[in-house]
């Protein structure tokens, strides 16, 4: 029994030392500076100045063209990331500002997840190969609920986001040679499709932790901050949503009902190329023009 | 409790640290723990169930008994067609009762007779078509004389719900299994060495194998509709992997589980993908269950004697029955059927016997072509069965092969356009092939020369390779 108990400890010695290993080779794989995410993107940003950042999910990431800000000088940062939630996008925010990013003034956009507290950390999972840098995870311990599984065993961020950063990610980043310098933050949608109707909620959360947690956070470090709701499609039901928004933002704008035309969406939540080129003109227009 | 979570391995050594210590001089100790640990396992997923298992254990003890205190031949009739209503009753109703109201329904309609639908919202209990099989061959056995019944109450109920195999099988016979509940286990460093490699094996078929082609085979048979030609074959040969590496993983894990305990189960799997024809791939495939099919039905009618009439018939029943025992689905008896179909012009010319030998290889251990084409065609056949067995209704199985034979659209890149390892999984599956291929004289790949350096490979394998970020659950929990 004693030798079966060697072999299994020998074994376990094994899997923890790979485990060890591997986190090791993956993490310095991941941290080159090759972009495989937007995730990542942002978080190899470093000492640079922008006029604006816009914060948000697809509903950014889709519709914010910084081409057309370019085109009058006006420099942008688009920092949408599909699939993310508010709390997600507070710790884009903390990422920049400690990686000196500065800017003179943040749009968040804000629609149904104002009332999501939720972390949807799989839409970021970029930044997992960093989660032990302190701006990380000094904001996720108490954010996060399986922190202590990501910070303390070693590869199991890896293993829990194979889908993401799986050795197939971590050959992306061997062989891809994509830089910073060329990754475009802007993701357009082409072509539009049949809408079907879509839904905002009948009323604000009574507890809205994370749109708190951004809005003090700016608070504190002097940000000025534009809450904006991008554009819905016309199959938009009616909801008394937006109002509610703007009672409780005072520096919030609503262009959740500024379109008519399905044909500027590709669905009923998003703008198409065409839709979003339209969309910034307008946001051009109403905050960097006067 | 899943064999590839946290859970089960904190479980394990727990049960298994206690076994060997405190339990360590008593048989009948040991048992208990074995029973105890067993129904614990069990109701990890749903404690209700357990008093289904305890029923049908005391049905199946209290039978036993009466079967060896009465001579008389009619009684002892009674009390076998007894046990079998009584286990094909629970079966019946827990896993085909729907089933069978739907397709009444459907029957009187096609009558014109309209009818009330009753089906009941009926939950499945795991492992409910294996330990009922289980019993069953202790009933059967005990009647024909093969055994002797036991009047061990706590070995008899640990044997039924003896948890390393309970809710995926090898369904074992009460031949093989019971006895070694009354004799002295002895704890052998070298079995349960090789108990783990064998688990480890089995984590590696299910985690890598198995759950790698599970993302590709749900994303297409989900959506078969739009999806190509090639995609669609692909689809196919992943699913006849996943199912493999499900199932066979799982057995594997069953089976070195219970040698670290003592037991030795019967072997389920035996590189059936390596068959030469139809024959071959079910001494090979799934054998405990073919096994009790052929041992306490096929030859019970009749079997290979009789008129050519006579055994046609029995194959197709006995195929037919086999498919039926998966699910309540038309698909799986169509699944069957089409194996008998493919089993019948072997039966007819008298070559159903042919391939019991070794497979032929030259020096190098390679196959000749003639070899590798009736290998390559035999999987070809089992794979197109495949599609039923995985598709949710007939209607999608035949549209799925309809849409692989029209050719539709035969480029890679749509289904390259799939995320994940597009491109990486084949060489995974060809690696799965060339490694079993070189072990197929051995019971599991990390054996013979070199087991330290092998285990050590498979273990690197499946933290690099293996799914974490979506598990699935084992296939044949659901029969």
């Amino acid at each position: 029994m004693k030798l079966f108990f060697k072999y299994i400890v020998g074994v376990f010695a094994f899997v923890v030392v790979t485990l060890v290993v591997l986190d090791t080779v993956y993490t310095k794989v991941f941290e080159n500076k090759v972009v495989s995410s937007k995730s990542k993107y942002l978080m190899l940003l470093e000492k640079k100045h922008y006029d604006a950042v816009f914060l948000g999910s697809s509903r950014v990431d889709n519709h914010i063209v910084t081409n057309e800000f370019e085109k009058q000088n006006i420099k942008v940062l688009n920092a949408g990331i599909q699939g993310v939630n508010l709390k997600d996008n507070l710790l884009f925010l903390k990422i920049l500002i400690s990686n000196k990013v500065t800017f003179n003034r943040l749009f968040v956009q804000i629609d149904y997840g104002y009332n999501n507290n939720g972390f949807s950390l799989a839409s970021s999972a970029g930044l997992l190969p960093y989660f032990r840098k302190p701006v990380i995870s000094d904001y996720l311990k108490s954010e996060f609920k399986d922190y202590n599984s990501y910070y303390y065993l070693p590869f199991y961020r890896y293993a829990v986001n194979d889908y993401r950063i799986g050795f197939r990610g971590v050959f992306t980043n061997l062989f891809n040679k994509r830089k910073n310098e060329v990754f475009s933050d802007y993701k357009p949608l082409f072509g539009t499709s049949k809408m079907s109707t879509y839904q905002l909620p009948n009323k604000l959360s009574e507890n809205p932790d994370a749109f708190n947690k951004i809005k003090s956070f700016c608070d504190d470090n002097n940000i000025e901050v534009v809450y904006f709701t991008a554009p819905f499609c016309s199959k938009l039901k009616p909801s008394p949503f937006t109002k509610l928004l703007a009672e409780e933002i005072p520096n919030y704008k609503d262009y959740s009902t500024i379109y008519i035309d399905d044909s500027l969406f590709s669905s009923c939540g998003h703008l198409n190329n065409k839709g979003a080129i339209n969309f910034t003109h307008i946001i051009i227009s109403d905050y960097f023009t006067k | 409790m899943l064999f590839n979570s946290i859970d089960f391995l904190c479980f394990l050594f727990i049960v298994f640290i206690l076994y060997w210590s405190v339990f360590k001089k008593s048989i009948k100790l040991q048992n208990a723990l074995i029973l105890v640990a067993s129904y614990v396992f069990y109701g990890w997923w749903d404690w209700r169930f357990l008093s289904l298992i305890l029923l049908s254990t005391l049905v199946d003890y209290t039978i036993g008994l009466q079967l060896k205190k009465t001579e008389k031949e009619t009684k002892k009739k009674y009390l076998l067609w007894g046990s079998l209503l009584f286990n094909l009753g629970l079966l019946a109703f827990f896993k085909y009762y729907n089933f069978f109201i739907d397709n009444w329904i459907v029957a009187w309609d096609a009558l014109g007779v309209t009818m009330h639908r009753s089906t009941l919202n009926i939950i499945l209990p795991v492992g409910i078509s294996f330990y009922t099989f289980q019993t069953l061959s202790y009933t059967i056995d005990v009647y024909r004389n093969k055994l002797k019944p036991t009047s061990d109450f706590v070995a008899f109920a640990s044997f039924v719900s003896f948890f390393p195999q309970l809710v995926a099988g090898p369904i074992e016979r009460a031949s093989n299994l019971l006895p070694q509940f009354y004799k002295k286990r002895v704890f052998n460093y070298e079995i349960a060495k090789n108990g783990i490699t064998l688990i480890v094996w089995g984590l590696f078929k299910k985690i890598v194998i198995a759950d790698s082609c599970a993302v590709y085979v749900n994303a297409i048979f989900e959506d078969y509709q739009s999806k190509d030609s090639l995609t669609l074959i692909l689809g196919a040969v992943y699913f006849a992997f996943q199912i493999y590496g499900d199932f066979s993983g799982y057995s594997d894990i069953a089976i070195g589980t219970s040698r670290l305990f003592g037991f030795d189960l019967m072997r389920n799997f035996n590189y059936p993908y390596f068959s030469r024809d139809i024959a071959e791939f079910w001494r090979r495939w799934h054998i405990s269950l073919s096994t009790w099919f052929r041992d306490y039905l096929y030859i019970p009618i009749g079997g290979s004697r009789g008129s050519r009439l006579k055994q046609l018939r029995n194959v197709i029943i006995i195929f037919v029955v086999s498919g039926f025992w998966h699910g309540p689905n038309w698909t799986f008896v169509i699944w069957g059927l089409l194996n008998a179909l493919y089993f019948i012009p072997l039966l007819l010319q008298g070559k159903n016997r042919r391939n019991l030998d070794e497979i032929p290889t030259n020096r190098l251990r390679v196959p000749n072509i003639k070899v590798l084409f009736q290998i390559a065609s035999t999987f070809m056949l089992t794979t197109v069965a495949w599609v039923f067995f995985r598709s949710e209704t007939l209607f999608d199985a035949f549209e799925y092969l309809k849409r692989v034979v029209l050719f539709e659209e035969f480029k890679l890149i749509r289904y390259l356009s799939i995320e994940r390892y597009a491109i990486e999984l084949i060489p995974i599956l060809f690696l799965l092939v060339v490694i079993e291929w070189f072990s197929k004289e051995r019971e599991h790949p990390i054996m013979g020369k070199y087991i330290q350096v092998k285990l050590c490979v498979v273990i690197l394998l499946i933290i690099i390779f293996g799914v974490y970020s979506s598990p699935s659950d084992f296939i044949y929990f659901q029969f």
